[in-house]
């Protein structure tokens, strides 16, 4: 087996304020192959976007950063043979938008209201060596390469004369400016309606096709992730509940949090009149999201999950693949979904009972 | 852009006929009147105060005497001065130069001081520079401008006597060290109040920007700190300063009246003083009228730059 291009090693993040810490991720590790597509999905406050963006130092370590609270990032990162946590923030710089690029979710608020667009996908290649009149015409290009027509005039538009879409493709030009090994996406179709969503995965599509770039897609949007991602890793309470290739996932749920996860999706069928003129209600997980300031115990998501047992409250479950199942698939759970799933359609005999498990 | 100016000059106009209503009213209903000083005077009868009245027109109905004044506004004629028979404008205009200067002193410590001070404050947000400048910008706030002028002159004239206890050079030095000598002080005091309101504003404006995503993106794209500070986070902190500048312009001309009294220092403040000690009405008038425009047209320039400035408000 080739190295991989991103190794992560029991990584966390704490955030301290006021009022104590915030625990944000809580012993990450996962490695991620060159072209490979990570999915990561999981509900705000789940520690998603939090390791990720630590990694390359966009939480709030480096200066000018504005953040009030301080971040302290433990564990390892490895990216293409460099260690990243500790990283000065210097060669970090040199880094991130040359090896690593970003597209973030509301391309409004994440394009700089005073500069024009060329000038702000310019600054991406100014910023790594090249000399401005050459990051000019490649500005142009990429324009070009993620469909934004007429690049001449638009390069000198500022961002509020661009669509959403638009604005998003610019976004999507600043982060693949420098062909990076590695895009870091967070939530980049969140903010955009859904047929300009369907572009822009398309357009990821093809980009990811044509650099050959690895992608880590952050998003809590299922049918996204079915769509785009090679592998999946679902995220809770700072953890990893579970991980694998997206058909295992999907197909062969191991994590109660994953099942929580597909059966809160509406799906066409609901918002069409049943016969009896009512809809079915929404499943929605109950309960809140864990208490991140709490020092972690056990199976974050036990609280809320009705298969939970006692071990579940006190002891955290480690990461493993599943026995019976894909490789790679790995799940968090000192239940076995399937067999508890089995038993409670047995005794119940309806599958109405069962859908209601979930709700 | 220039549609958008049009329409505010014509509101700044309207403005300022408001203001004139209002401040005529004001000056005409208090009690005395311009001649009130002349009842006590000895030698003037009844008729000689009567006989004045008609020669100034204070005879005539209020919205008549309105009238001709604001009248003679448009048209250049600001009335003369009951001290001097001098004509308003000129009396202003011989005081307004030492009162700019004094301003432009003042803007000059304040801005450089203060937006320095704001963007080193807010960059190490809670560090000690930051902690020390909260500090002494909140003293600064709180200080009287009269005692911290007396202040200076105390400490700074009498004491150490590195500069002159008041007044502008004297006639016949014309260098301009000297002026600058003379300068140093109620520049200082002047510009005080205003650096710690420049500095605050400029603190809280960079920390503002710093939170937004689209310095976030800058980091991401790996831009070099020092261009990440310039290029990106004060252009967009600068873009509220300049609502600043038509906050400060006024509040400034009123600090400038105060500290030009402590340092008898020969502009607009002390005009102003003595032309309500004088019952000088068509000076007291002419003044007000002036305050009014300097106001408006301070805000009116604010408001164009911003237009001018802020891409989000360009118009093709």
């Amino acid at each position: 087996m080739t190295t991989p291009l991103l190794d992560v090693s029991d990584l966390t993040v704490r955030f301290s304020q006021d009022r104590g810490k915030v625990y944000a991720v809580n012993g990450v590790s996962y490695s991620l192959a060159r072209g490979e597509t990570l999915a990561v999905v999981g509900e705000s406050g789940s520690g998603k976007s939090a390791h990720v963006l630590a990694m390359p130092g966009l939480l709030g370590t480096g200066r000018y950063t504005g953040a009030g609270a301080a971040v302290e990032v433990g564990g390892s990162a490895v990216f293409a043979g460099k260690e990243l946590i500790g990283m000065p923030e210097a060669e970090l710089r040199r880094l991130r938008g040359s090896r690593i690029g970003f597209v973030f979710q509301d391309p409004m608020s994440s394009l700089n209201p005073v500069l024009t667009v060329g000038e702000q996908i310019a600054e991406a290649i100014t910023s790594h060596g090249v000399s401005p009149r050459t990051a000019e015409a490649r500005a142009l290009d990429l324009l070009d390469i993620v469909g934004i027509p007429e690049p001449r005039r638009r390069a000198r538009h500022f961002p509020h004369q661009f669509s959403g879409g638009m604005r998003q493709r610019a976004m999507i030009a600043i982060g693949i400016a420098c062909e990076p090994a590695l895009l870091i996406a967070d939530e980049p179709t969140t903010a955009l309606d859904v047929l300009v969503q369907a572009q822009i995965i398309d357009l990821m599509k093809d980009l990811r096709r044509q650099l050959g770039m690895a992608m880590i897609w952050i998003t809590h949007d299922m049918g996204v992730v079915a769509s785009i991602a090679d592998t999946v890793q679902v995220m809770y309470g700072g953890r990893i509940m579970e991980r694998g290739p997206v058909r295992a996932v999907f197909h062969d749920t191991r994590s109660a949090y994953t099942w929580g996860l597909l059966n809160s999706l509406p799906d066409a069928e609901m918002h069409a009149p049943s016969l009896a003129g009512r809809r079915p209600r929404l499943r929605q997980i109950p309960g809140q999201p864990p208490d991140m300031t709490q020092v972690p115990v056990g199976d974050p998501f036990a609280p809320r999950n009705r298969f939970a047992t006692h071990r579940c409250l006190s002891e955290t479950p480690p990461l493993q693949q599943v026995a019976d199942g894909a490789p790679g698939h790995l799940v968090a759970a000192w239940y076995d979904l399937p067999q508890v799933l089995r038993a409670v359609a047995h005794r119940d005999a309806s599958p109405q009972a069962l859908t209601e498990m979930g709700t | 852009m220039v549609r958008r100016f049009g329409a505010r000059l014509i509101q700044s106009v309207i403005l300022l006929w408001i203001v004139s209503i209002v401040g005529f009213s004001l000056l005409y209903l208090t009690p005395g009147g311009p001649l009130a000083m002349f009842a006590e005077t000895p030698g003037m009868t009844q008729e000689d105060v009567e006989r004045l009245e008609r020669q100034l027109g204070l005879d005539q109905p209020a919205p008549i005497q309105y009238l001709r004044w604001a009248g003679g506004l448009v048209v250049g004629d600001w009335g003369r001065s009951y001290r001097d028979d001098s004509p308003v404008l000129e009396v202003i205009g011989s005081r307004i130069g030492q009162t700019f200067k004094l301003m432009l002193a003042a803007t000059a410590v304040a801005m450089s001081v203060g937006l320095a001070t704001g963007i080193l404050g807010a960059v190490r947000q809670y560090g000690r520079f930051d902690r020390v400048t909260t500090i002494l910008t909140m003293i600064a706030l709180s200080i009287p401008t009269f005692w911290f002028g007396l202040l200076v002159i105390y400490v700074f004239s009498q004491r150490l006597g590195w500069i002159p206890p008041g007044n502008a050079a004297p006639v016949g030095d014309d260098s301009w060290l000297s002026a600058l000598h003379h300068l140093i002080g109620p520049a200082l005091v002047l510009g005080l109040l205003s650096t710690a309101v420049w500095s605050r504003y400029m603190r809280s404006a960079v920390l503002e920007t710093l939170a937004q995503d689209y310095i976030r993106t800058a980091r991401a794209k790996g831009v070099l700190r020092s261009r990440l500070l310039f290029h990106h986070v004060l252009r967009n902190a600068l873009l509220p300063m300049i609502t600043l500048i038509g906050l400060e312009l006024p509040s400034l001309f009123g600090g400038a009246l105060v500290t030009e009294t402590v340092f008898t220092w020969p502009g607009m403040g002390r005009l102003f003083f003595d032309s309500i000690s004088y019952r000088d009405y068509p000076v007291i008038l002419g003044m007000l009228i002036f305050s009014a425009i300097l106001v408006i047209s301070s805000n009116l320039i604010a408001d164009t730059l911003y237009g001018v400035a802020d891409p989000r408000l360009r118009r093709r």
